[in-house]
């Protein structure tokens, strides 16, 4: 049985073998900043709406009801 | 020959005479404009009449427009859906020659206020006339500075996100997966788009007998909605039950944030009046009405007043402005990495010595 530390370990290591070229970096680097400022700024969940509602609102471009 | 010539002359002369010039309107706004800020502070509107010699006209009947700026091109407002719309259209009465109101800004932008006078029935002191004024808002400077420092934190977080992601096996086809699939989550916090009212509420009512008299207030609306106008009737009715003439004094203040977004007074002379404005913001309202019978004065005690909640449903904002705004904060990160990329490759390049 694999401890937590042989796991990160082995992680570790096949993501130093991983060759991702520079426009597929941009492109995840991008698709997660899309993910956390649709999330924040934009997404009508209520849970998340309401917690970020007044910080929308205080910044000048964001739409909201 | 001459005698026709004459009576054409005396024609004119006298046909000169009798058609009386145009209304004068002029605008004022207090305070300055440069101190007011959308959502933050309020606006003093002051329309005056007066003839052409100057010689102000105490009544007529005056139809105000107020309409919201149109949508900016490069992102977004707070209100989307106020963008463009009529947010007062209303007939008033002209009290001691002007008619006042109070105003808070929901936008950005340049606001046109349309204005038409027209005589009472009986008057030929002056013509009908109109007039169109804009008045610009500009944004708050705290919201400017936050959005400031907000495009900062997204160049330093956009390039060390790159940094750890680079080296992670997540595969990018899910995240974006992930993207797409997010608007198509069950809850929202809005109601719909604008499509009609699905609750179809009476319309509102309250009379509540002051010590001169009761005051009911209606508001026609089945559901106020931001983005379109909604209608109010008040109506001053007196112990005896007669309709009487009456000043009103309209307040609408927002609960969320206890802010009092417009207030007016109307005179009345059949105790009647007609309002029509928007709600801006998707929340609770309470409209307040004081009628005062214009026969007693202004002492205390001699009002009716009436209270109206009115719970405005909220529009989910428009999906062209949510890309758009949207679009230019991912457009701004894809700037910053680029040029970050450019830099980073041109200080590698000169490391290795290719340089």
């Amino acid at each position: 049985m694999p401890t937590i530390y042989t796991q990160a370990r082995r992680h570790l290591r096949i993501t130093r073998r991983l060759k991702i070229n520079v426009l597929h970096k941009s492109l995840i680097t991008l698709a997660i900043v899309s993910i956390v400022l649709y999330t924040m700024f934009f997404t009508t969940t209520p849970l998340v709406h309401d917690y970020f509602h007044e910080l929308r609102h205080g910044l000048m471009l964001i739409p909201c009801h | 020959m001459k005698h026709a010539l004459l009576s054409f002359f005396l024609l004119m002369i006298t046909g000169g005479i009798q058609a009386a010039a145009p209304a004068v309107l002029k605008m004022q706004t207090d305070p300055d404009t440069m101190n007011v800020h959308p959502q933050h502070d309020t606006l003093d509107f002051r329309i005056s009449v007066h003839q052409s010699n100057g010689t102000p006209i105490p009544r007529a009947r005056l139809h105000v427009q107020l309409q919201a700026p149109d949508t900016p091109w490069l992102a977004s407002t707070d209100f989307p859906v106020v963008e463009g719309t009529s947010l007062l259209d209303t007939d008033v009465q002209l009290d001691q020659g002007e008619y006042k109101f109070r105003y808070v800004p929901p936008i950005r932008g340049v606001y046109t206020l349309k204005a038409s006078v027209t005589p009472l029935p009986g008057d030929t002191s002056f013509a009908p006339a109109e007039q169109q004024w804009q008045t610009e808002i500009t944004e708050n400077p705290d919201k400017k500075r936050n959005l400031a420092l907000l495009l900062f934190i997204l160049v330093v977080v956009g390039s060390v996100t790159g940094y750890v992601l680079g080296r992670s096996p997540v595969p990018s086809t899910l995240i974006l997966l992930v993207l797409v699939c997010w608007q198509a989550v069950p809850l929202k916090a809005h109601g719909p788009d604008h499509g009609p009212a699905h609750a179809s509420k009476p319309a509102s009512q309250t009379s509540i007998p002051g010590e001169s008299g009761s005051l009911d207030v209606q508001l026609l609306t089945e559901q106020p909605r931001v983005g379109e106008l909604s209608s109010l009737n008040a109506r001053y009715i007196d112990t005896q039950g007669r309709q009487q003439p009456a000043r009103f004094r309209l307040q609408v203040v927002q609960l969320e944030h206890g802010t009092e977004v417009f207030s007016t007074e109307m005179i009345a002379p059949d105790g009647f009046v007609q309002w029509q404005g928007q709600f801006y913001d998707g929340s609770e309202h309470r409209i307040t009405v004081e009628a005062i019978p214009l026969a007693s004065s202004w002492s205390e005690g001699k009002s009716a007043n009436a209270q109206l909640d009115v719970s405005v449903a909220s529009v989910s904002p428009p999906t062209r402005s949510v890309l758009k705004s949207f679009g230019f904060l991912t457009a701004w990160t894809t700037l910053a990495l680029i040029l970050g990329l450019v830099v980073g490759r041109f200080f590698a390049r000169k490391e290795r010595g290719l340089i």
